[in-house]
C-alpha cells in the first residue's frame, strides 16, 4: 500500500515536471538526465517480426502420436450416414443377384466417392515451400513460412559495416518508442507494423551506446530501402542471425528473440 | 297594562328578526340557469338479463379456470427442452445400431500405444518447462532493459511504463497448414439457421 502510494507521488511529480519542461519558463526542475550533454548515447531500435504463416512441420513423435489419436478416434466413432449407405448398397447388390432385379439407383455411394476424389484432386493447396525458399532469396517475405522472420539492415557504424536491427539515435523531446517508430519509418518502403507496448523488450550496451529494442508486429508492406539510411536488408530467421550479425550483438538480441 | 305593552313590543321585534333572516343582503341576484340538452343521444333502454344466464356464465368461467389449473398441475411447468441433455430415443437406438465393432488389439499394439502415450507425456512436459524457461528469459531481458532505462532517464522510464491501450484488445490469426493461395476465389457457402424457435 505504502509502496503504491509512493509510486503515485512519483508519477505525479513526473507529470508535473514534464509540464514544467513543456512550459520551459522555469528550468528549476529540468533534470540532469535530459540535458544535452548525455554521458551515454541513447538509441532506439525496432525488431520487426513477421509471425509464422504456416504451422511448423511435425516432429516424428508428433506425427506418430497424431496418427494414433486419429486411429483411436476412428475406433470409438459410429458409422456415418455415408458408411451406412455403402453397406446397404452392398447388401442390395447381393440380393439383386439373387432376384436378378435391374433397377439401380441413379447415383451410388461409390459414385459419390469418386466425385469427391476428383474434386479433391482438382484443388491444389499452395506449397509449403515457396519460390523464395528454393531460390534462397533472403530478402523476400515469402520465405521460411513456418518460422518468425526478423528484419535486419546493413549499416555503417564507426567505419565498419554491420548487420543490425534498424536503429536511430534518440532525440530530445520524444520517448524511446517514438525513436523506434522513427527508425521504422526511416527504413523506407511502406511497412506497416504494430508496436507491442511502450516498454523496450531488451537492451544492448556498446560503450558509449545503449540500444533499446522495441518489438513490432509486421502487418503489411514491402521494404524499399532508403539508401541514405542503410546499404542492404534481409529477412532472417533466428538461427540465421548469427551468420550475419556481430557475435556479441546477436547474443544480445537473442535474449529477447525466442527460439519458437 | 304596562307589562302587556312590553310583551307585545318584544313579540314585534322577534317577528322582525324572523323576517330579516329570509332576505339575503346581496343587491344583485346570482341568476344560475341551466340550458336544455338538445344534442344528446336518447337514453338506451337498459337490457334486463336473466339472472340464471349470468350464473351459467360465471360457472363456465370458473370451470375453464379449473380445467387450466388441473392441466398445469398435471404437467407442471412446460419447460424448454435442452437438446444437448435430452437423448432423442430414435437417435439413441441409431447410435446402438451404428456401433463400430472395436478391433481386438494385439499385445504388441497395446504396448506400442501405452509406450507412445507415455513418451508423449514426457515430451509435452519437457516442452512446457522449456517454454516456461524461455518466457522467464524474455521477462528478464525486458526487466534488464527497464532497469537500464531507469538509470539513464526517469522521464523515459516513466514513458515506457505507460500502458498502451491500442494493444488491447489484440487479435491474432493462427498459422495454417498451408499458405494462402493468391487470387483464390473462395467458394460461396450457404448459411442455414437450424435453431428451433419456442
Amino acid at each position: 500500500m505504502a509502496l503504491r502510494h509512493r509510486h503515485v507521488i512519483k508519477t505525479l511529480s513526473m507529470s508535473s515536471r514534464l509540464k514544467l519542461l513543456q512550459n520551459s519558463g522555469t528550468k528549476k526542475f529540468e533534470s540532469k538526465q535530459l540535458s544535452t550533454a548525455h554521458p551515454t548515447n541513447l538509441i532506439g531500435a525496432v525488431c520487426i517480426e513477421r509471425y509464422p504463416v504456416i504451422t511448423a512441420t511435425k516432429t516424428k513423435l508428433e506425427e506418430r502420436f497424431s496418427n494414433l489419436l486419429s486411429q483411436i478416434e476412428l475406433e470409438k466413432s459410429h458409422y456415418s450416414d455415408h458408411e451406412v449407405r455403402l453397406m446397404r448398397e452392398k447388401k442390395n447388390v447381393k440380393s439383386k443377384t439373387d432376384e436378378e432385379e435391374t433397377h439401380a439407383e441413379a447415383q451410388t455411394g461409390l459414385d459419390l466417392e469418386d466425385k469427391w476424389d476428383a474434386e479433391l484432386k482438382a484443388f491444389q493447396p499452395a506449397s509449403r515451400e515457396t519460390e523464395a525458399d528454393r531460390k534462397k532469396d533472403r530478402q523476400s517475405l515469402e520465405r521460411q513460412l513456418d518460422s518468425c522472420l526478423y528484419l535486419v539492415i546493413k549499416q555503417n557504424i564507426n567505419g565498419k559495416d554491420h548487420w543490425i536491427l534498424p536503429q536511430i539515435s534518440w532525440q530530445e523531446g520524444e520517448n524511446l518508442r517514438q525513436t523506434a517508430e522513427r527508425a521504422l519509418a526511416s527504413i523506407g518502403g511502406n511497412i506497416k507494423a504494430t508496436f507491442l507496448g511502450n516498454a523496450p523488450c531488451g537492451v544492448a550496451k556498446f560503450e558509449p551506446d545503449k540500444i533499446f529494442f522495441f518489438k513490432a508486429w509486421y502487418r503489411d508492406g514491402q521494404v524499399i530501402l532508403n539508401k541514405d539510411f542503410a546499404k542492404d536488408y534481409l529477412w532472417l530467421t533466428r538461427n540465421e542471425l548469427s551468420q550475419y550479425c556481430f557475435p556479441t550483438y546477436s547474443k544480445n538480441i537473442k535474449k529477447f528473440i525466442p527460439p519458437f | 297594562m304596562a307589562l302587556n305593552m312590553v310583551l307585545s313590543a318584544l313579540k314585534q321585534t322577534a317577528k322582525l328578526n324572523i323576517i330579516a333572516c329570509k332576505f339575503h343582503t346581496q343587491v344583485t341576484p346570482l341568476l344560475f340557469q341551466t340550458s336544455q340538452l338538445l344534442w344528446a343521444e336518447p337514453m338506451k333502454k337498459k337490457k334486463r338479463i336473466d339472472p340464471s344466464v349470468i350464473a351459467a356464465r360465471e360457472a363456465k368461467k370458473i370451470r375453464r379456470i379449473e380445467k387450466e389449473i388441473k392441466r398445469l398441475t398435471k404437467f407442471g411447468r412446460i419447460l424448454k427442452p435442452i437438446e444437448e441433455v435430452e437423448i432423442d430415443n430414435r437417435k439413441y437406438r441409431l447410435a446402438l445400431e451404428r456401433k463400430r465393432p472395436l478391433p481386438k488389439l494385439t499385445a504388441e499394439e497395446k504396448d506400442y500405444r501405452d509406450l507412445l502415450i507415455k513418451e508423449w507425456g514426457a515430451y509435452k512436459s519437457y516442452q512446457w518447462h522449456w517454454e516456461a524457461k524461455i518466457m522467464d528469459q524474455l521477462t528478464e531481458a525486458q526487466q534488464e532493459a527497464l532497469d537500464e532505462l531507469k538509470q539513464e532517464s526517469l522521464e523515459l522510464y516513466q514513458a515506457a511504463l505507460q500502458i498502451d491501450y491500442s494493444c488491447v484488445p489484440i487479435e491474432f490469426q493462427g498459422p495454417k497448414e498451408t499458405p494462402p493461395k493468391k487470387d483464390y476465389p473462395a467458394p460461396d457457402g450457404e448459411y442455414v439457421d437450424t435453431t428451433r424457435k419456442y
